[in-house]
């Protein structure tokens, strides 16, 4: 009896102590479905820093903060359309503002408008864009690529009494003159730059940005949050939302029961599938799922230097032997990702809707294949006329389970038409950072791309883009495309400045592209985000760059 | 005892260095260095841009040479600079260390009061319902993966949370993760907050060191029970608070300090899998972060962080031992 007193005492005090852990009333103001001066939104990584050119700083996270935090000269909008923001007008070839110089080069003629600011109050002006670029091209600064850079002779603010005109002079030709250029506060770096340009990444400003956009830095919780208020001042409109909370949430099935429970409003590089945002919809009726249309070509190498592979026929045979669709709709059902045939999207402005395609066809696959000397083996496999098994492998980023899926899918139609696929995958860390920049995989590899409107062909189909050891493996031609006319279209194309004529060759280059198939398309990716239904004005635009607070001055709540 | 822990201290010394050395090389040999993968998700990048962040960040030293270039920083106090967060790795470890502490204090805690309580409980009730019911959770609890069992929890109490529904129970619906409601950071609320975010990492940290100290405790008190002293007590006619209190809970803990030093690097390991899943911006975190984007000055940093732990709670059992038990002399 005592001893039952002893023990029950002994578990009344360890479970006041458990109460007093867990029980706790409600903080006021706590629930976030009740913020409705706030937005919330969740992320599934954090970034390091925050001037997303600086090596080390380019996850693409911090690139989604800076949009609410910084606007640029043009920025995209959500119909892939550049506008002007800072920048009064975009430079063209009619308007003049835009020049071909002899030799090549190229003048274009910028004029801002005084009426942004930086956070602190300082005017935006042309000096700070000039700065940014001499800054930026400065070998000693941790800048992760000059490449447009490079192209650049000099930038000149002309008149010193009005610093709001810039002329850029280029020493080449280059169709994306008209993008703009960056800016950062000179007067807020300038300092440490000539002190010490390597150390610039370690400046405050990295971490706590002085902005000219919708809202201000206010805070940075390490591995919890950012917080950003309200720019009063912000010329396109005061905006409505007081404060934007990005939260971060590094595991995918956390951020999903975050979105679920109504923890966050917003998701962005949310490393989301279709079934999980569909979910996400399902269990919480006040959350809309966007499925975006994107710039994320999925699709499958050839290694043009296998003899099999080398033969167009056989490349043919093997896209026409896939059931893409069926992959299209494994990856996001309710046909919403419809396969791809070139290596641009339907929304570009330059896709080619016309270019040769590749219908699943499992007779036109064998066809093709017995005319490339391929006869049945007693097993099933075809056999080449040396009497090789024709058995080839494809590799893939290990641990991503939809691309395991579609090559479970895949393994099995081309076993249909006798061709034996065996499976042999990697980390990405290993299949990006060694296996396709040395193209060491011996047959297909499958994987994405992530491009942008502006995105131009020489990396991916240029000849001279082969990795190889002469050229320091330099270039992204993984499969290894030779093509004379593509060469000669590409060069055109780079630079080609009349965007109508740029169009036409870049439609050109991809039924070319599409006869030889160095590369068998899938489908372009869509973004998924989320949001709440009662958030207005959201618009994803689905691009890398500009994610879905590209507007966040113009979101509000219902009333 | 000095000379113990004097020959103790230069094993220390020894032992971190070997591990430095083994955390250095599987580091420096895992695939992908960071400039290469920024290559390959860049498609602007040129080869002399490659080039330059390569010699900025000493990558084409040899691995021996950047070794010794991290370990004479390093024996100068300086735990060097992280890449990614363009910080001295001190700072950053200083907010993150805090947060550990946190959530390891708790977790702790609860795991000790609970776990002894409970084991006590069940001794005394030897093969009642309760005690078998105890058996069953305890080997769930030992067994239960704790990513696993946190994702659990957050969708019990964060997500589907039918009670919430109930009228003066929505505050039963936990947070499911982060350390903090953005927003609210003053005076009791802020700390009210604080604590419910810190429930559910608290409980699944906890489960595995409660479950095992729940088996150990059950096993020594049901062992210091049967002993004659504690018969010669009852037989003196001593209160059982007095003979469970005084004579057979003191005998019976002795081990257990032993074993809950012992527990705590598992503990600590466990807090990387914990906080990782409940975003708590603690040393776990920070590691999985540092790992995935290859910032090895704060991967080594906080791999060193856990040895010493390892290694000084060990050390702190063995002395514990020593001063808890007059038989056990350290010479």
């Amino acid at each position: 009896m005592s001893k039952d007193r002893w023990t029950r005492r002994g578990l009344l005090l360890a479970a006041a102590f458990a109460l007093a852990v867990t029980i706790v009333p409600l903080s006021p103001g706590a629930s976030l479905a009740q913020q409705r001066d706030q937005v919330v939104i969740g992320a599934a990584q954090e970034p390091s820093c925050l001037i997303t050119w600086f090596e080390g700083c380019t996850l693409a996270v911090g690139a989604m903060v800076m949009n609410s935090v910084s606007v640029g000269m043009v920025d995209f909008n959500d119909q892939w359309r550049l506008f002007p923001r800072i920048a009064e007008k975009i430079p063209t070839l009619r308007d003049g503002d835009w020049q071909l110089l002899p030799n090549n080069r190229m003048r274009v003629t910028w004029r801002l408008k005084r009426t942004y600011t930086w956070h602190d109050g300082r005017p935006v002006t042309a000096l700070d864009v000039s700065w940014t670029y001499l800054m930026a091209r400065n070998p000693r600064s941790p800048t992760v690529s000059r490449f447009v850079l490079r192209k650049i002779e000099n930038m000149q603010v002309p008149n010193p009494n009005d610093p709001y005109a810039l002329v850029v002079n280029w020493n080449e030709r280059y169709p994306f003159a008209n993008l703009g250029h960056s800016i950062l506060p000179r007067h807020r770096l300038e300092r440490q730059y000539l002190q010490d340009p390597s150390r610039l990444k370690a400046h405050p400003e990295a971490t706590a940005p002085t902005g000219n956009g919708p809202y201000r830095f206010v805070e940075w919780v390490r591995g919890s949050h950012i917080t950003l208020e309200a720019y009063d001042r912000f010329p396109e409109g005061r905006p409505q939302i007081r404060r934007i909370v990005f939260r971060w949430i590094l595991d995918a099935t956390v951020l999903q029961a975050n979105a679920i429970a109504g923890q966050v409003d917003v998701t962005d590089i949310n490393n989301f599938d279709c079934v999980q945002v569909a979910e996400i919809e399902r269990r919480n009726p006040d959350v809309a799922g966007h499925y975006t249309p994107a710039l994320i070509w999925e699709h499958i190498d050839f290694n043009l230097d296998n003899e099999w592979l080398r033969d167009v026929r056989v490349r043919h045979a093997l896209a026409h032997a896939i059931n893409r669709a069926q992959l299209a709709e494994l990856a996001c059902p309710g046909g919403r990702q419809p396969v791809a045939h070139t290596w641009l999207p339907p929304r570009h402005e330059a896709h080619n809707p016309n270019v040769r395609q590749y219908a699943f066809d499992q007779a036109r696959a064998r066809a093709l294949l017995a005319e490339a000397g391929f006869t049945p083996g007693p097993d099933g496999i075809l056999r080449d006329r040396q009497g090789r098994p024709f058995s080839i492998s494809i590799m893939t980023t290990a641990g991503n389970r939809l691309r395991e899926q579609v090559q479970q899918v895949m393994r099995d139609q081309l076993r249909q038409v006798g061709v034996d696929l065996r499976i042999d995958n990697r980390p990405a860390a290993v299949l990006f950072g060694q296996i396709t920049a040395r193209r060491q995989f011996p047959h297909l590899v499958m994987y994405a791309w992530v491009m942008s409107p502006v995105t131009l062909p020489a990396g991916l189909w240029h000849s001279s883009q082969i990795p190889r050891p002469e050229n320091n493996w330099e270039g992204q031609n993984n499969p290894g495309w030779r093509n004379a006319e593509n060469d000669r279209l590409i060069d055109q194309i780079m630079g080609e400045v009349d965007t109508q004529r740029r169009i036409q060759l870049l439609r050109r280059q991809q039924e070319i592209w599409a006869n030889d198939l160095p590369a068998i398309p899938l489908f372009f990716r869509l973004s998924l985000t989320t949001s709440r239904k009662s958030l207005q004005n959201v618009k994803p635009a689905g691009l890398s760059g500009t994610y879905i607070n590209w507007n966040s001055h113009e979101w509000s709540w219902a009333r | 005892m000095q000379w113990y822990l004097l020959r103790r201290g230069v094993q220390t010394v020894v032992i971190l260095f070997g591990l430095s050395i083994l955390m250095f090389t599987l580091l420096v040999f895992t695939p992908g260095d960071p400039v290469e993968l920024l290559a390959t998700s860049n498609p602007d990048i040129q080869p002399e841009d490659i080039a330059a962040l390569r010699q900025y960040y000493g990558l084409d030293d040899p691995f021996y040479v950047r070794y010794f270039k991290w370990l004479r920083t390093v024996v100068r106090g300086d735990l060097g600079y992280s890449r990614q967060y363009g910080k001295p790795v001190m700072e950053i470890m200083g907010e993150r260390l805090k947060n550990t502490l946190t959530l390891l204090t708790a977790a702790v805690v609860v795991a000790f009061v609970v776990g002894v309580a409970v084991g006590i409980y069940s001794a005394l009730h030897q093969y009642s319902t309760t005690d078998y019911a105890v058996t069953v959770f305890s080997f769930i609890g030992l067994s239960i993966p704790n990513f696993w069992q946190g994702i659990v929890f957050i969708l019990i109490f964060a997500v589907w949370a039918p009670w919430a529904h109930i009228p003066g129970l929505a505050w039963l619906k936990l947070p499911a993760g982060g350390m903090m409601t953005p927003g609210v950071s003053e005076g009791l609320p802020m700390v009210l907050d604080r604590v419910r975010h810190l429930v559910l990492p608290t409980l699944v940290l906890a489960t595995s060191g409660m479950a095992s100290w729940v088996r150990f405790t059950r096993s020594s008190m049901l062992e210091v029970i049967r002993q004659d002293y504690i018969r010669t007590a009852h037989a003196k006619g001593l209160a059982e608070k007095v003979v469970i209190n005084k004579h057979a809970l003191r005998n019976a803990l002795i081990p257990l300090i032993t074993l809950v030093a012992l527990s705590i690097p598992n503990v600590v390991s466990g807090a990387v899998l914990t906080e990782t899943v409940f975003s708590w911006p603690g040393m776990g975190l920070l590691l999985f972060q540092s790992v995935l984007g290859h910032d090895h000055n704060v991967a080594m940093a906080v791999l060193l962080f856990l040895a010493l732990m390892t290694i000084l709670f060990n050390l702190l059992a063995d002395i514990a031992y020593a001063v808890v038990d007059p038989r056990v002399k350290y010479d």
